[in-house]
């Protein structure tokens, strides 16, 4: 791990970015209307991220990670709970993973 | 659910951040849950209950801080850190914009102040009050208020259970994180066209991750997925 003090400057320079991010619609609005491409580009980014994130994470793990992970998914598009979502799929690889 | 406020001039008062901190206390409960899953994943990547909380704290925004565990470690990899903050959050600029008509008409310093807090669900619970006549801004920031106090409670508990319970990835830990993202997922996908940019997000994001070195595979998946998105939405 390295030294707390870049730890803690690495979460210093994400909080800024992320309140950039919260002021950023109300300042841009006083300069420009954004354009419908902008807009459809901003969307997208949040869900690309973390597509881009899971699929390497869930193929690098073992079969348990890859049971957990579909069975997360899978209870997660029949209820929409997110929480119930994450214990089945969390509870599943544990299962697995002492049997 | 959110009864009829109707107060004509746009203001930021004391009653009504207690008025959004009162509507979001239904679902602080699942953020309190959420929360300690993002403690014990925090410790999981190396980080102590107070560093964690730190983050809860000052960045308050969960989807971004577990991404940030997925790339945290030594070398700390800056760039795709900050560029991965900014691309998960980027949707809070659509939420802002939307939010001009009624907090642009504050002084600068209240409304920057009112949206400090902004995130996914005080932002959607302001929206429908709005909608219901509330024009008081402390609403967006009272919401935010019972989110954070909810979210820096429940990571530093989850923070403390992970030092105690020992072999994380026996207790499932590691999936955590890949699980949260697709679930997350789940929860954007407003059509089933916003299905195909993550996709490719996740394709090239894996082609990447195979031939490339550290963390640029997360730039490059990201980027390909909002640039398919955003090409796929022209032509229609």
């Amino acid at each position: 791990m390295p030294d707390v003090r870049l730890q803690l400057l690495a979460v210093l320079l994400m909080a800024a970015a992320t309140y950039a991010t919260r002021v950023a619609g109300l300042v841009l609005m006083n300069v420009f209307r954004p354009t419908p491409r902008l807009e459809s580009l901003l969307r997208h980014l949040s869900g690309s991220v973390l597509a881009a994130l899971a699929a390497p994470a869930a193929f690098r793990g073992d079969s348990a990670m890859v049971l957990g992970v579909g069975l997360a998914l899978a209870v997660m598009i029949v209820s929409r709970q997110s929480l119930l979502a994450l214990i089945a799929g969390i509870s599943a690889a544990i299962l697995f993973r002492s049997s | 659910m959110v009864e009829k406020r109707v107060t004509a001039q746009v203001t930021m008062t004391w009653a009504g951040t207690v008025r959004g901190a009162r509507d979001l206390l239904a679902p602080s409960v699942s953020v309190v849950a959420l929360g300690i899953g993002f403690g014990i994943a925090a410790r999981g990547a190396g980080m102590d209950a107070a560093l964690a909380s730190a983050m809860s704290g000052l960045v308050f925004a969960g989807g971004s801080q577990f991404v940030a565990l997925e790339l945290w470690g030594a070398p700390m990899p800056w760039t795709a850190l900050v560029f991965a903050t900014l691309a998960v959050n980027a949707r809070h600029i659509l939420y802002g914009a939307t939010l001009h008509a009624w907090f642009g008409k504050l002084p600068r310093l209240r409304r920057y102040l009112a949206v400090s807090l902004l995130s996914d669900v005080n932002w959607a619970a302001s929206r429908q009050a709005y909608e219901a006549g509330e024009r008081d801004a402390g609403h967006l920031l009272g919401g935010g208020i019972t989110m954070w106090i909810s979210w820096l409670a429940g990571t530093f508990a989850g923070a403390v259970i992970g030092e105690e319970i020992g072999d994380l990835q026996r207790w499932g830990v590691d999936v955590i994180l890949p699980a949260f993202f697709a679930c997350s997922l789940v929860g954007l996908a407003r059509t089933r066209s916003d299905v195909l940019p993550w996709v490719t997000a996740a394709v090239v994001a894996l082609l990447a991750a195979s031939v490339l070195p550290s963390n640029w595979y997360v730039l490059i998946g990201t980027a390909a997925g909002g640039l398919a998105g955003a090409l796929l939405d022209a032509r229609r």
